[in-house]
């Protein structure tokens, strides 16, 4: 081949394929939702992981007992049709609903509840969220239709814990027919998707379930998906992520689009961004255990210090609302009178509270005390805004005296020098569906050294946490709330420095896409979703 | 084999040197400790680090490099999947830089000065200075966005599919282009290098076409240093397509390697460092065969 045959046949080559124009494997296809999103899930075994990422993907794939309405607040049925509470509050009793299969086409059977319950629990399953479900001591299946679950004590969150996607129900033959290879290589649920496809760090394939029927009442469509397929990608480059977004269509839904971007996007009539919130608080957290915050006024100080509405609007554009409390404002049990106890931006006062503590302006401005500097290290994760949120703060702290430093870490070295107490302060944020699950983890004193890394331990405080488990009456668990919140902030333990909101943005062809607020998942079952051509 | 033996026994030393917990990973923010010291235990990373390293090698020199701690996925297949994906790029990106880099330097070199010459080295030093993932952003807003010749990113399909071939373009394209102006600008200096010297002249001096004393003569001798640095491009490729393949959405293995390193990941860590220090080591030793068949006077014993 003459060195000019070759050019032309190269050229020719380029050509056919610009102009064929083969279009993705996924886009082309009708009816087809594809999430865009920037790394990939380990697994879709429900046991295995704990990852936002991934749970999304598990309430298409499976089913759970019963569901958590949009309001994050009603139980709605799930698997279950019904269910029963005895009056000591110790068993639940439910109905399963019937007709229901699993993709492989075995029926469901209320011993694949058992199995699955049980297998979250055990120990040997090293499921990372087993604590979520400590309190069950035996669930049973007298019969095909019939579950009992009994529990230790009286729980007001084993139906809340039983809707998250940990809890989705499992078939316990194609677990020991795949063994490690399950919820990678094969996946067998009752949802509204079937698995189709992982192509790991590309693309997740799941096709629609034709035979789903038992679709919960929260949603419009029971059933069967009106979407064909859906395809979760990942493109882990925020500038490629919007460009497929806005110009490729390469996806058409992503909740991971830089927040810079948002206003010019809203004014874009080819997308829709929805705005809205979940339950998530980030926060600025003391170890007690340091001398440096020992006293109660430096850590009121900082409290008074730092400006929230500047890290909402200036780093995070807008999106969120700047903490008072705690619990996040839209959870059922956050203190409505939150804002009679919060600390408010007040530089003048966190300076006089620092001077009462003996701590007096030095040369640089830096305050000092028995020739000590007032310098106070927090511990964060090297990403997720953390960086840009302490360079706010740092700046913030520094009117009015205090030397923060930042002591950024990733993500697989932050969690150990924690567990150790090395920090003084920690930056940190978490989803939350209900009051108790954060309170709980942070502050009840069984809890420390990890997930309470603050050394908090207050006996009122974990008798109240207790007997918020339990008491069934729904007036006193406000007033239990309230009293918790109420103490928490008192106590200056925390900072709570915000709420973050979440955007998703979409194709303007795709509708009824509703975000949902649980664990901050954003896509709960995608039945009625539908992307027109 | 020591070579690929000591790139593996460093590089688990050095990763159970640095912190970093794969259990405190997997189980997040919430786990209690008694969560936490479970999964260590049963992924038995609690044993001692020699012990853990001795398991791995005894099980890898029967072929099973083990499961990843956090997808639990054969690591053979998990390497291997990323390993062809990055392979069929660089290979890509291999071609069609030595088609343009190479007839570049050597045309620059045989019209030094002129205004080609010029032009394309100021281009090169140009494309040398500028950061790939800038030349891939542009690729994209230019190819993908303004034209819409090629898709904006992902895999597509297989490789011997249209949509895997079209989806190859694009990032092949970034990856070469970044490698052309170094290949040109070695190519040109070992050219000029060559043509100075006396079995050129004599070459002239027998009367040869100008043709063929710069592709038989100087062309050939001049290839030598530019060969040792396509095998040492070659394997650095191999690593350095990670931010070709981030911008790209390229499941390969350097994407696989940096998750696989931030997760502490240590069986897939060790998997792909098997792949990259066997890949380097053919590499070389091909490279040096290749001297044998330019340069009839290098022999091996």
């Amino acid at each position: 081949m003459s060195s000019r045959t070759a050019w032309r046949t190269a050229l020719t080559l380029a050509a056919l394929l610009s102009l064929t124009g083969a279009p993705p494997a996924a886009q082309a296809q009708p009816n087809t939702l594809i999430i865009g999103q920037p790394t990939d899930a380990d697994s879709v075994d429900p046991h295995k992981i704990t990852a936002v990422i991934a749970v999304e993907r598990l309430y298409n794939l499976y089913d759970t007992l019963v569901n958590l309405d949009f309001n994050m607040e009603t139980i709605t049925p799930g698997l279950a049709e019904s269910w029963r509470v005895s009056p000591d509050g110790k068993t639940y009793t439910f109905v399963l609903k019937r007709g229901v299969k699993f993709h492989s086409g075995k029926p469901l059977t209320a011993q694949d509840v058992k199995y699955s319950l049980d297998r979250w629990r055990d120990p040997a399953t090293a499921s990372p969220t087993r604590n979520r479900v400590a309190e069950i001591e035996e669930v049973t299946a007298p019969d095909d239709q019939t579950v009992v679950i009994r529990v230790k004590d009286r729980s007001n969150y084993l139906l809340f814990n039983l809707t998250s996607g940990f809890a989705s129900i499992v078939n316990p033959e194609a677990i020991k027919k795949h063994g490690a290879n399950y919820g990678t290589l094969a996946v067998d649920g009752t949802g509204p998707f079937r698995f189709k496809e992982w192509v790991l760090r590309d693309r997740f394939v799941v096709e629609r379930n034709p035979e789903y029927r038992w679709g919960p009442p929260m949603f419009k469509n029971r059933g069967p998906a009106k979407l064909e397929r859906v395809v979760w990608r990942v493109i882990p480059e925020d500038a490629t992520r919007l460009f497929e977004l806005e110009q490729g269509g390469g996806i058409n839904v992503s909740r991971w689009i830089a927040f810079s971007e948002l206003p010019r996007l809203k004014k874009d009539p080819r997308l829709r961004v929805i705005d809205y919130k979940v339950g998530y608080i980030v926060y600025l957290g003391f170890n007690l255990n340091k001398e440096m915050v020992q006293d109660i006024r430096v850590r009121k100080a900082l409290n008074h210090a730092i400006k929230k509405d500047d890290i909402v609007n200036e780093i995070f554009y807008g999106l969120g609302a700047p903490a008072q409390g705690p619990v996040s404002p839209i959870v059922a049990g956050a203190w409505k009178d939150v804002a009679k106890a919060a600390y408010e931006y007040n530089p003048a006062k966190a300076r006089a509270l620092l001077d009462e503590a003996g701590w007096k302006p030095g040369p640089d401005g830096i305050r000092v005390k028995d020739g000590k500097r007032l310098v106070l290290p927090i511990h964060a994760i090297a990403g997720y805004g953390y960086p840009d949120t302490l360079t706010l703060i740092q700046a913030q702290c520094r009117e009015v005296g205090i030397d923060v430093e930042q002591v950024l870490l990733e993500e697989a070295a932050i969690w150990g020098r924690l567990a150790a107490g090395e920090h003084t302060i920690m930056a940190m944020g978490n989803p939350h569906s209900n009051p108790d699950e954060i309170l709980m983890f942070y502050f009840h004193s069984k809890n420390r050294p990890t997930p309470n890394r603050f050394g908090f331990a207050d006996p009122k405080v974990d008798a109240l946490l207790e007997e918020g488990r339990t008491n069934p009456d729904k007036k006193r668990l406000l007033e239990i709330y309230a009293e918790v919140q109420k103490k928490v902030i008192e106590s200056a333990v925390w900072v709570p420095l915000w709420h973050p909101g979440r955007a998703m943005i979409m194709s303007a062809r795709v509708t009824d896409l509703r975000p949902h607020p649980i664990y901050d998942v954003g896509y709960h079952k995608l039945l009625d979703v539908s992307v027109a051509p | 084999m020591p070579t690929i033996l000591g790139a593996s026994l460093l590089v688990f030393l050095i990763l159970h040197l640095v912190p970093g917990d794969p259990a405190t990973i997997i189980a997040g923010p919430t786990a209690p400790a008694d969560v936490v010291e479970n999964i260590r235990t049963q992924l038995g990373l609690d044993r001692p680090v020699l012990i853990q390293y001795g398991r791995y090698l005894a099980h890898a020199l029967q072929g099973d490099l083990g499961r990843s701690l956090l997808t639990r996925r054969q690591v053979s297949d998990e390497v291997a999947g990323a390993f062809l994906n990055t392979f069929e790029l660089v290979i890509a990106a291999r071609v069609w830089s030595l088609l343009i880099g190479i007839p570049i330097g050597v045309v620059a070199a045989v019209k030094r000065r002129s205004l080609f010459d010029k032009l394309s080295m100021v281009t090169a030093l140009l494309g040398l200075s500028l950061p790939i993932f800038w030349i891939g952003l542009m690729a994209i807003w230019l190819f993908a966005v303004q034209l819409g010749w090629f898709p904006i990113s992902g895999r597509g399909g297989p490789l011997w599919s249209l949509a895997g071939l079209h989806h190859l373009v694009l990032p092949a394209l970034t990856l070469g282009g970044v490698q052309v102006p170094a290949l040109a600008r070695l190519t040109r200096s070992s050219i000029l290098e060559a043509l100075g010297q006396d079995y050129v002249r004599t070459a002239r001096a027998k009367g040869l076409a100008e043709r063929l004393v710069i592709a038989k003569h100087a062309l050939r001798n001049a290839l030598l240093p530019v060969v040792t640095v396509i095998g040492l491009q070659f394997a650095g490729l191999l690593g350095g397509a990670v931010v070709t393949e981030t911008i790209f959405s390229w499941p390969g293995l350097g994407r696989l390697a940096v998750t696989a390193i931030l997760t502490r990941d240590f069986p897939v860590v060790q998997g792909t460092i098997l792949v990259s220090a066997v890949t380097f080591v053919t590499i070389n030793l091909l490279v040096d065969c290749l001297y044998a068949v330019l340069d009839p006077r290098i022999k091996y014993r």
